[in-house]
């Protein structure tokens, strides 16, 4: 398992790639899916993971809605289109990081060309 | 797929409710979670009042407090806050300056304005800055320190602005407040120090 420092500064971003996976998710549902997409080297803890969701919602990046389950009631989040085009951001975002950060620590030998 | 009854729930909802989750519609959130985790437990053999202890167990009380301060503290609008702290440290501020400033030239007034301006630094704009500073802090040893750190310096404060007032208590006020003052750097060098000791 990554540790949580690592893992800390992606949340926004995983969180709101997933939700544009499908039209709804309740809380749950997300850090299950992470946990196994990831074979439990990411794990969402409900500490990170709520109160993330709810400065989503706050920030109109998610709206939510409510559902009765069984017997109980179950919140399902969903992207709103700002959330979309902030979902879209951070993947881009995200990818060219990774991108800076293997040239960082992997550097590519430099090739002398001769004539 | 095994669903929990409705008595149940409602058992899962009251120990939310016990842990101190005063937001509503967290709480929708952590019923359900934990709920979903109860089911996972007892599908895969674990009998009910076992499933719910283990979840119980490895979520705690503890910490669904922590989730719901985490969340007050992530969706409170801090720039409203810290805007409001502002406008009294400024209103405090020119007070204090008025009143220092009619003292100087012997004008009428001078006390009330500079004894009003000391009372809103230190019951304004010293309480507030704390509020917004320690409202969301999850140690209690932290925040009973904020507060002692809080009354020695509004003691300090006040004696020291009723010293110009040549008020008798002034000193007194001003030297208590000291104290305390001492206290809290004290006992907080020795929550920092035992935290780092700790990680």
């Amino acid at each position: 398992m990554y540790s949580n420092e690592l893992v800390r500064g992606m949340l926004k971003t995983i969180i709101l790639q997933l939700l544009g996976e499908k039209d709804k998710m309740y809380g749950y549902e997300l850090s299950k899916l992470v946990k196994d997409r990831t074979e439990e080297k990411i794990v969402l803890t409900e500490g990170a993971l709520y109160p993330l969701l709810h400065k989503l919602e706050k920030d109109n990046l998610v709206i939510t809605s409510l559902e009765t389950v069984g017997n109980r009631k179950r919140k399902y989040y969903a992207l709103t289109p700002t959330g979309e085009t902030s979902a879209k951001e951070k993947r881009h975002e995200l990818l060219d990081f990774m991108k800076t950060l293997k040239s960082l620590i992997d550097p590519q030998p430099i090739v002398l060309c001769t004539y | 797929m095994y669903l929990l009854s409705q008595e149940e729930s409602i058992k899962i909802k009251n120990r939310v409710a016990l842990a101190e989750v005063h937001n509503a519609s967290l709480s929708v959130d952590l019923v359900d979670h934990i709920c979903c985790m109860i089911e996972e437990r007892v599908e895969r053999g674990t009998k009910l009042n076992a499933a719910e202890e283990e979840v119980f167990k490895e979520m705690g009380e503890v910490q669904l407090k922590a989730i719901d301060i985490e969340t007050k503290f992530l969706t409170q609008n801090k720039f409203a806050m810290k805007k409001r702290t502002k406008i009294i440290g400024i209103i405090a501020f020119i007070l204090l300056i008025t009143g220092f400033t009619f003292k100087m030239f012997h004008l009428p007034g001078a006390g009330i304005l500079w004894g009003i301006g000391v009372i809103t630094a230190a019951f304004g704009f010293f309480l507030f800055s704390l509020i917004d500073r320690f409202s969301y802090e999850k140690s209690s040893l932290m925040k009973a320190s904020a507060v002692i750190g809080y009354i020695g310096s509004a003691l300090l404060i006040v004696g020291l602005g009723l010293v110009l007032l040549r008020w008798p208590i002034a000193v007194y006020l001003a030297e208590s407040g000291s104290v305390l003052l001492l206290a809290y750097f004290i006992l907080n060098n020795a929550i920092s120090r035992n935290a780092s000791d700790s990680k």
